[in-house]
Order: structure tokens, then sequence, then C-alpha cells
């Protein structure tokens, strides 16, 4: 450890890191355990590395999917450029390539556009119409529930310790797992 | 024709609701389309009672086998070897760091005496029945990850040990890693990472001795609290039609592995072998004092208070219960969890639907 008037000092960030060797790690833990100042120095550190690990990800530039789309269109239905990507929407000519053979093998009777448009429509509104209705359904069913009877303390140190004793004895816990939370119940 | 057109119209407009009544619901409990209802009745909640077929380490490789092997002798170890040490326990979360430091004395048969750092006060805590590791656990824990050991042997508290890692299946990241003696078996060490291989938990030992000083000093305070009677797959319908919420699994593939009931308490355990979820519910709604000084969070869109510590805790209450969880998991796994028990998984479809006219009823009629 590089630490400096007996606390962590820079071995924090190196702790966070994983770049510590066993021993050393140990120690390191075995001090955080009882020092409130270097733990407040550890919590700092993972927060820093969980900022910069978010930063690290680029963001998708707004409209790149619409631009994306716009090359496959304007590339037409017969180009080698596949037309559904991971993540978008399938393009544009492929769904035009496939109604139009299906207009060959089985063709309908032509109706005036106006017509076919206004029903297009009535349909969309309608389909529009029910998924809201579902979706409302779902949300006061599933919304928050309401309170009721008597008030209740749960006595959580008594379940913290019963949860510790009833999952102690699986393979590879911590066989004092029981005892140590028994111990240490309010931490 | 029109007639034709007119029904196939009116089919799409009750699919496309009934996708948004069906589906959704399905999504928001975390669960797949067309994956079993969570809490159904039925054989699932037998295999989830302890009653899956006893591990064979037939249907693994070798490498595998020989993994699970070191962990059974583990989990054999901490019971009936004698031991005494130094441990430290660090678990960490959004919220922060919590760590203790705790001297240990091991006796079989007599169970341990812990002693928290700085503490004069010491507690005893009896030894679970029996020495066998429980076989289910052993199988879930190899159906949900991928076992290996370590070529090298590696170090921990000045001792040489096996080190045997866990990863889900699919996933290259290690889930948890654990330094088993290699003279004894005991686990010296155990580590649990997140899915970003950042550490949520680590119990080691600074040192250890594999004896006990004697005369071995039982002075301390018994904490055996009791866990209450274990129940039998076959309460658990009874327990459902009671109203009692009892899901079979939660989001995150932790089943259902123990049930107990105690002073009016369920206590439900799940676990995908590695990680660890308690629920324990009750009648009643939950007194906002309790909760004073505790983070206030949503679960489900219910005001809920969590509590960060060795094990993350978490309290929320609706419908005339209270739903108190218990974690030692990493944070998306005890969030999504406790999302799942809380949009009760258990309650069928039509009940829900049911919930939410009443609901809709008593806005027409405030006085209902």
């Amino acid at each position: 450890m590089t630490a400096r008037d007996g606390h962590l000092g820079e071995a924090a960030a190196a702790l966070v890191d994983g770049a510590l060797g066993a021993h050393t790690r140990d120690l390191a833990l075995a001090h955080v355990a009882g020092c409130a100042e270097c733990r407040a120095e550890l919590d700092g550190q993972r927060r820093l590395k969980d900022r910069l690990q978010h930063l690290a990800d680029p963001d998708v530039p707004a409209g790149l999917a619409e631009r994306l789309l716009s090359i496959c269109a304007s590339a037409g239905p017969t180009s080698a450029v596949p037309t559904v990507q991971a993540g978008l929407p399938a393009a544009g000519p492929r769904r035009r390539a496939t109604r139009s053979r299906r207009r060959t093998t089985a063709p309908r009777p032509v109706s005036p556009p106006v017509r076919s448009r206004s029903r297009r429509a009535r349909r969309f509104a309608g389909g529009v119409s029910a998924l809201v209705m579902g979706v409302a359904v779902v949300v006061v069913t599933l919304g928050p529930a309401r309170d009721q009877g008597p008030a209740v303390t749960p006595a959580v140190v008594s379940y913290t310790v019963e949860h510790a004793q009833t999952t102690g004895g699986f393979p590879g816990a911590d066989p004092a797992a029981g005892a140590v939370m028994t111990a240490s119940a309010n931490r | 024709m029109r007639s034709l057109r007119t029904a196939r119209a009116f089919a799409l407009l009750v699919g496309t609701g009934a996708l948004g009544g069906i589906a959704l619901p399905a999504l928001v409990a975390g669960q797949l389309p067309g994956a079993p209802p969570a809490g159904s009745g039925g054989g699932v909640a037998v295999l989830s009672l302890r009653a899956a077929p006893a591990y064979s380490g037939a249907s693994v490789g070798r490498a595998e086998a020989r993994a699970v092997s070191l962990l059974r002798r583990a989990a054999v170890a901490g019971r009936v070897c004698a031991y005494s040490g130094t441990q430290f326990v660090t678990s960490w979360s959004t919220a922060g760091t919590s760590s203790v430091i705790v001297s240990l004395q091991h006796l079989p048969g007599r169970g341990v005496l812990v002693r928290l750092s700085g503490e004069e006060a010491a507690e005893t805590v009896g030894d679970p029945a029996g020495a066998a590791v429980d076989p289910w656990a052993l199988a879930l824990l190899e159906r949900h990850y991928t076992l290996s050991v370590v070529d090298r042997p590696g170090q921990s508290a000045g001792r040489t040990a096996r080190v045997v890692e866990a990863r889900p299946r699919g996933v290259a990241a290690v889930a948890g890693r654990f330094w088993l003696d290699q003279a004894t078996g005991l686990v010296l060490r155990r580590e649990l990472y997140d899915r970003q291989g950042r550490t949520v938990r680590a119990v080691a030992f600074l040192d250890v001795e594999m004896s006990v000083p004697l005369p071995w000093s039982a002075s301390g305070r018994s904490a055996a609290s009791g866990t209450g009677s274990p129940l039998t797959a076959g309460q658990i319908p009874d327990l459902r039609s009671a109203g009692w919420q009892v899901p079979n699994r939660l989001s995150g593939g932790l089943e259902l592995f123990d049930a107990r009931r105690r002073d009016g308490v369920l206590h439900l355990s799940y676990t995908d072998g590695l990680f660890a979820v308690s629920m324990f519910s009750q009648r009643g709604r939950l007194d906002r004092h309790s909760v004073k000084g505790w983070q206030p969070v949503r679960v489900a869109g219910t005001p809920a208070w969590t509590r960060p510590g060795l094990s993350r805790r978490v309290v929320w209450s609706g419908d005339g219960w209270v739903h108190t969880a218990v974690a030692d998991a990493p944070d998306p796994v005890v969030t999504a969890a406790v999302t799942s028990f809380a949009v009760s998984p258990h309650e069928s479809f039509r009940h829900r639907i049911g919930r939410g006219l009443d609901r809709m009823g008593s806005w027409l009629d405030p006085t209902s």
C-alpha cells in the first residue's frame, strides 16, 4: 500500500480498479472496515469510476437511424445493403417489394385511392384507440396499491439474521454468515 | 368482400387491444411472453422447494464436476472444521460501502462464537442441522453458472487455496470467486461481482487457525432467534388461496427454495445458487416511523424505503401487506427481484383486471 498517515490515500483508486494484490487488498479492506474517512474515499472513487465508464459510451447522434434508412432507400430494392440492421426497424424498400410481389400473385380490385386512405386512417385510429385503452387498463391495474390494515413495524434486524441463517449453507457461502450478520445486523 | 374486410378490421382492433393488455403486464413483470406465469401453482412449486433430483455430476464436464466437488467439500468443511480467526465482511452498493471486522471461533456441534472488532460482547450461533450440502442448491448453481477451477492455486490468509470461479451461463464475466483451503476445504475468501466486474461483496479471513483455543468460550449471548418452521410444497397453494404472495421465481433467475412462517410473517427465500434474496410478508400497512432515516425509492410505482448495509434492505407496503426484502446481491439484481415481487406476479390476469376495474369504480364513487 502506498498509504500515508495510516490511510489508503492513492491506494483507494488502485483498490477500486482491482489493481492491488490479494494480501494488500485484504489489508486495505480490513482498514476500510474501521476507517470512515477511507470508506468515504473509496465510495468517491467508485462513483468516479462509474461516471467515467458511462462517459466512455458515445451517444448515438440524433437522426442517425433516419439517415441510415435514407441511404438504404436511395440504394433501391436491388441493393446489396442489408435492409434490416440490428436495433433498427425494417427499411421501407423491402416492405414495398414484398407488397408488390403479393399484388402480382393476388391482385386486388382497384378502388379509389381516397377511400382507401380514409379506410386505412380509420383502422389506424381504431388500433391506436384500442392500444390506448389496453394501456390505460394496465396502468390502472398495476398502479400503486392502496395501503390498509393495522400499522406494522417490520422486524428488519431479525429478518436480516434469518436471511443469513437460511442462505448460509449454500455451496461456496460464507460458513459463518449467520453468525456475522447476527452480530452486525444493525450495520 | 366488404363484410370480410370489416371482420378483418374488427379482428385487428381486438388483437391490438389484447396485445396492449396482455403483453405489457408480462413485460412490466419482467417475464418474456410465453414464459410460464411466475406464481402459477403445480409442478414448479414442488421443484422449487428442494424436491429436485439430487445433483449427480453426470451432466457436466469433468472440469465443472471438479469445481462442484470442491464446493461440496467446502460446504461440509464449514460445519465440521474447528477454526478460529479474524474475518472482514465488506459490501458495496450504489448507496455506499459497509464493512465489519469480526473474530470467529467455530467448534463443530457447538456453533460459532462471533465478536465484532472493538466490542466486548459476543454472540453465539448454533450450527445448522446436518453437515451435508444441499444437493438442490448445487444443482441450481450448476444450472445458472459455469463453474471452473483456476489452474494455479491461490493464496489467502497465508494458506494455499484452490480458486473456483462461477460465470453466468453464456457470459464471460466472473460473478463469483471462492478461495477454498487446499488442506481442509474451508472457504477462506469469497467475492461476488456485478455484471461490470465490480466487487459487490467480499468476505475473507485475514488470519485463520484450524483450531479453537480451549476451553471454547461459550460465554456469548445466544442469538438463536429461530427461523420458523419450514413449509412444505403442499402448503404453498393454501397460502396462495389465503391471499399470500408466493411466486415461484423472481426476475433475474431467482427461484424459490425455502418458505417459512412464524408469528404471522411469511419468509420466502430465493436464489440462483450464488445470489440470495429473502422476502418477508405480513398483513397490515407500513408504520412510516419505522423507516425514518431510510432512503425513499419507488418500487413498481409504489413508495418504498431502502437501507444499505452488509445486506441491502427494502421495505414497502400496499393492498394490506407489508413486504421486506433482504438481499446479498448487486443492485440491479435486487431491483429486478423486488420489482417482480411487487407487481404481484402470482395474481392472475383476471384478478388484476378486476382490481383495476374496482379502482376505476372507486373514482366514480369516492365513498366506496
